[in-house]
């Protein structure tokens, strides 16, 4: 083994317990001589190497990686190796009171047991001032799991259902609008805003103020109506200036959607009467078992923080089902994921968009079918 | 382990652990990342750990991730005995001040251990459940410790 300022000690201990063979003597005296600071504490290097064990080393007990054993002795060689030993409290009684003697009776020992003890670390009060947030709930783990499967499931079906959903429903209103057909000035808006809502009927109010010689048009006002316009100025059998329908909220169930048979037909949708299209608006009959399944779990886990404004309702559409996964995530995750309809520069609905500061995912509509 | 002994736990020692990481690092963020970090590990190990043992458990993950933050950004200053800083011009208001000096020199190995003794009381046995480091290591290091702040502490008051 080649000596190093890392085991050079070993190789000392070993030389002065006699147990270093003459080429690790002359190795270590070559070494001491490279490194003239490790052997500041030996005596005469030259008279211990030729004597071999027979010098003694005064630093020998420092140099030990050992505490006193219970049999050692004091003395005036292994006093600071006590004096740690009984800082630590590694002596015995036998040990510590001689310990305790020497200090009592050598001023110079007094004195520098003072010096080891001040080597102590005394702690000092230091306060973490995030205590308070590391601490959590009861029952917190688990519905914190339990929210976040259920959002995760409302976040899928909303996907599934957005995804499946999207091309559907503007393909076949939108079908209408090709452009030999229509004119792409058509607007769909999906109601979800009260004041909006308002706004549209006050829009209704003017409209109907502007078109008055659209007499035979029905137009439907409620609480939570919206406004579903179309405007037409091509050459369809049928001519219409401008046409105004209100849909209520009601009529975006699925339950209470009524689907047009000849939706699909757009060559008989031309050939009829504009208003019977427009009115039934049609939004395809999704099974919502996964959104029943949601409500019946969010009454158990109590989540009706997250849910309140969803829970009251009494039947769940897919864009409440959509909203409570978004605003669950939001919640578990701090995000700030929101459930646009995007729309074009003429304000017509063009797609869905999921938004949020990091990403922005947009799922356009198909209207060319 | 239960919630409520959870935040038992919190109480008792998040102190003592934030002050044992940031005697260390001298990095408060950090020192606070490392606290919040290891009660998460708690939390998520909850059912695994006992109440009697959280304190070693937190203890035992904040050494670990401080040791391996310490030597991912290569902060360890290598202690040389013969080589205190005799230089120092500044006024030493009073011992623990020194000392505070002294023990941010040792190699972090050392400083954890003398720390864990001293500021927690630990054994040699309940730091080498800490450390990972032999029972002769931990006397090894403390004894080493203890020699180099006397050096130190008996260098500075001959200079100033």
């Amino acid at each position: 083994m080649k000596i190093n300022r890392d085991n050079y000690e070993a190789f000392l201990l070993d030389l002065l317990e006699g147990r270093l063979s003459v080429e690790d003597q002359q190795q270590l005296q070559d070494f001491l001589q490279l490194n003239p600071d490790c052997d500041a504490l030996l005596p005469e290097t030259e008279s211990w190497i030729l004597e071999g064990s027979q010098v003694p080393y005064p630093g020998r007990e420092q140099l030990k990686r050992e505490f006193p054993a219970p049999s050692t002795m004091l003395t005036d060689h292994n006093f600071d190796l006590f004096s740690i030993a009984r800082m630590e409290g590694d002596l015995n009684d036998k040990q510590e009171a001689d310990h305790r003697s020497m200090v009592a009776i050598d001023e110079r020992r007094s004195t520098q047991w003072i010096e080891w003890q001040q080597t102590r670390l005394v702690p000092e009060p230091l306060l973490f001032k995030g205590k308070e947030k590391l601490k959590h709930k009861k029952g917190k783990k688990n519905r914190v799991i339990w929210m976040s499967a259920i959002s995760a499931a409302a976040a899928i079906a909303l996907l599934i259902v957005l995804f499946r959903m999207g091309p559907v429903l503007p393909q076949q209103e939108f079908s209408v609008q090709s452009p030999s057909q229509t004119d792409p000035q058509q607007r769909f808006d999906v109601p979800d805003q009260p004041e909006v809502q308002v706004e549209k009927e006050e829009q209704v109010e003017k409209e109907k103020q502007r078109d008055p010689s659209t007499p035979g048009l029905p137009v439907q006002k409620s609480k939570n109506s919206v406004l579903f316009a179309v405007k037409k100025d091509h050459d369809c059998p049928i001519k219409l200036e401008s046409k105004k329908v209100m849909v209520t909220q009601d009529d975006l169930q699925p339950h209470s959607v009524r689907v047009s048979e000849n939706r699909l037909n757009t060559s008989s949708l031309v050939g009829e009467p504009l208003p019977d299209q427009i009115k039934s608006l049609y939004v395809p009959p999704v099974p919502i078992h996964l959104s029943s399944l949601s409500v019946a779990q969010i009454s158990e886990m109590d989540l009706q923080e997250v849910f309140e404004e969803y829970s009251k309702e009494r039947n769940f559409s897919l864009w409440t089902v959509a909203n409570a996964g978004i605003k669950g995530i939001n919640k578990i995750a701090g995000s700030d994921i929101s459930l646009l309809a995007s729309r074009d520069e003429e304000g017509e609905m063009s797609g869905f968009q999921l938004k949020s500061k990091r990403f922005s995912l947009t799922r356009p509509l198909r209207q060319e079918e | 382990m239960t919630v409520e002994e959870y935040n038992k736990a919190v109480d008792a020692y998040a102190d003592n652990l934030y002050r044992f990481v940031l005697k260390n690092l001298r990095d408060d963020a950090m020192a606070e990342d490392i606290i919040q970090d290891s009660f998460e590990k708690l939390w998520m190990k909850l059912e695994d750990v006992s109440a009697l043992k959280v304190k070693s458990y937190l203890f035992t993950s904040a050494y670990h991730t401080m040791i391996d933050y310490i030597r991912k950004e290569r902060r360890y200053v290598d202690m040389d005995p013969a080589g205190y800083e005799l230089s120092h011009s500044g006024h030493y208001s009073d011992l623990s001040e020194l000392l505070e000096r002294a023990i941010q020199n040792l190699p972090e190995d050392q400083r954890a251990v003398v720390m864990l003794r001293d500021y927690e009381g630990y054994s040699y046995r309940e730091i080498t459940e800490i450390t990972g480091l032999t029972e002769s290591q931990v006397k090894v290091y403390i004894y080493r410790a203890r020699v180099y702040l006397k050096g130190y502490i008996g260098s500075m008051e001959k200079v100033i």
